[in-house]
């Protein structure tokens, strides 16, 4: 009986995943107007820095607010390799992120020995810091005018294929899809592994884990060198998607935006990060809200997700899923 | 002479100027079960944290298996084989009593995240073997039929075994349990009682702190007995029980023992 149950709702896992995968796909087809496609995309990027910030905050329970830092970062340095080195991009992307994992991971040592509201102190100066630098080092970033007409990613040659371009917006879409797809994967085999019960055990009980083994301090900087290295991938898929960059792609808001994404989809779950995304970047887009109106709507969602939904929409949707289960038993 | 498996020697902790262990000294052989007696406030658990490298000592040595840890990370300790459980009973309360297990045996398994994300086939031989490790303790501890429940979610007596059931997960050499009985009705303390000989038979030392003296009687052939920080006496249970320090200690203590 137990495993029939736990076939099925496999089974059932299965057959959704397949079904969204089979949805994003498709969209754009579904969506053919350039703003809208532009909109989904952006999202998708947005989707990209969640996830990052979920290894962090979800799983290892350290709650940052400079992952927006990274995010600028990767922007910055992967745009600077490309316009000012000559670099192809297909190295710049990966010298940005691992240039914010570095760095990620120099910042982490100090402030990760500070705890809670602390360290979220230690990690706002950071932010503020990286912020100023790239408002004030004018010779490098151009200071707060940024930097703009950022082409999108070189073409991939396949040796007798011929290439992949990245001019149009479906393909644009695409890689981003495709680095959300990996993003996940990644998630799901380090969380399923000895690596990831130690972030879990870490968040849980920082003395329970160190009395069967765990070095949190190592786990909890493994986590933020993850989530910063990540981040920097979505900033860098920013630069071009936009095409213009300015400092405050580094700054707090991203860092809250990030974050409010994240309490709104569910913290620590897979899929929560998406969803809060979609439902506070996308909706809004579509329900035509004044854009003045978008903190204030932010505000009232978070406030209402906390008191209602302490775990995110995703923890929502699934004592909803309990609830229906033991109302109709089995299934 | 038999070696000792852990020493302490003239182990020494002060919390803003005040001593809460002072020069204790003691050993611990390789399949002893000793019992770590004392009124509230003698010092049990500092010493049990000073050991675990939770505290740091403030003087003193600890050796175990002729090498010294003085100072150790608790992570590190553990590693090594000294592995305590919790007086507030402490487990991840929200996963399974599985994930918990799983996560006990985090100590003696290497692998890494490259290795999970290869899916290398020694990520997956640990991962087998943690599994079967899971597996052999729930089931010698009497939780296998629990092993879907989340932690928080099993009776208090439950929790108290899969506490102990964590500590093995971690295999350690020595495991030291801080008032394991407490709170127990006779018949959970009985059975506990008879689950730590049977942890005592898969050769592994245990260190116990405990208050019930019905217990430390039957199950310890030596025990410390710790008064404001100090040793103040050790032996066997008829031993101490008639040391007038000890007596003391325990103010009209005839009606304890």
């Amino acid at each position: 009986m137990q495993l029939s149950t736990n076939k099925k709702s496999k089974f059932i896992e299965r057959g959704l995943w397949a079904g969204i995968t089979v949805l994003l796909l498709a969209v754009p087809w579904m969506i053919t107007e350039r703003y809208y496609a532009y909109v989904i995309a952006l999202s998708g990027i947005w989707t990209i820095l969640v996830l990052s910030l979920n290894i962090l905050v979800g799983y290892t329970g350290q709650v940052s607010l400079c992952h927006g830092s990274f995010f600028g970062i990767g922007a910055y340095t992967s745009t600077l390799l490309v316009l000012k080195a000559g670099w192809s991009y297909w190295l710049a992307l990966p010298v940005a992120a691992l240039l914010a994992g570095a760095i990620g991971c120099l910042i982490g040592i100090p402030a990760l020995r500070s705890k809670g509201s602390y360290f979220a102190i230690c990690t706002l100066g950071f932010g503020m810091i990286v912020t100023i630098i790239l408002d004030n080092w004018i010779s490098l970033t151009g200071g707060s005018n940024g930097i703009s007409s950022i082409p999108p990613p070189d073409p991939i040659v396949l040796p007798s294929l011929g290439e992949i371009t990245f001019q149009s917006q479906e393909s644009q879409y695409y890689l981003i899809l495709v680095t959300i797809y990996f993003l996940l994967f990644f998630t799901r085999r380090v969380m399923d592994s000895r690596t990831g019960r130690a972030f879990l055990a870490v968040r849980r009980d920082e003395a329970l884990a160190e009395s069967i083994g765990v070095d949190p301090m190592r786990y909890k900087l493994l986590a933020f060198t993850m989530g910063a290295f990540f981040a920097g991938v979505a900033g860098s898929f920013y630069s071009w998607l936009v095409g213009v960059i300015t400092p405050a792609v580094s700054s707090l808001y991203v860092s809250f935006e990030a974050l409010i994404f994240l309490v709104v989809g569910g913290v620590g779950t897979l899929v929560g990060p998406i969803l809060g995304t979609f439902l506070l970047t996308v909706a809004p887009e579509y329900l035509q809200v004044i854009p003045e109106y978008r903190m204030v709507i932010y505000g009232v969602l978070l406030f209402l997700t906390i008191v209602f939904m302490p775990h995110g929409v995703m923890g929502g949707i699934r004592s909803l899923a309990a609830r229906w289960r033991k109302k109709f038993g089995g299934g | 002479m038999k070696l000792a498996l852990l020493r302490v020697e003239g182990l020494t902790k002060h919390f803003h100027g005040l001593a809460a262990v002072q020069e204790v000294d003691f050993f611990i052989h390789s399949g002893e079960i000793v019992g770590l007696i004392g009124p509230n406030g003698a010092g049990k658990t500092t010493v049990f944290n000073l050991i675990a490298g939770f505290f740091k000592p403030t003087r003193g040595k600890i050796v175990f298996r002729d090498e010294e840890i003085t100072g150790l990370f608790s992570h590190e300790v553990a590693r090594k084989g000294i592995v305590r459980t919790f007086q507030d009973t402490r487990i991840f309360g929200e996963e399974t009593l599985w994930q918990n297990l799983r996560t006990g045996c985090h100590g003696w398994l290497n692998s890494g995240w490259v290795q999970a994300l290869l899916q290398t086939s020694s990520f997956v031989r640990e991962e087998r073997a943690s599994q079967k490790k899971a597996a052999d303790i729930l089931e010698f501890m009497g939780l296998l039929p629990m092993k879907e429940e989340r932690a928080k979610n099993i009776p208090q007596y439950a929790r108290r075994k899969l506490a102990i059931a964590l500590a093995l997960a971690a295999e350690p050499l020595i495991l030291l349990l801080d008032e394991p009985f407490s709170g127990l009705n006779p018949q959970e303390a009985e059975e506990i009682m008879s689950l730590i000989l049977k942890i005592w038979e898969r050769r592994i030392t245990v260190l116990l702190i405990e208050h019930n003296m019905k217990v430390v009687k039957n199950l310890c052939k030596r025990i410390i007995v710790l008064n404001f920080g100090r040793k103040i006496a050790e032996g066997s249970f008829q031993e101490i029980s008639r040391e007038p320090h000890v007596i003391e200690a325990y103010l009209g203590g005839e009606g304890v023992f």
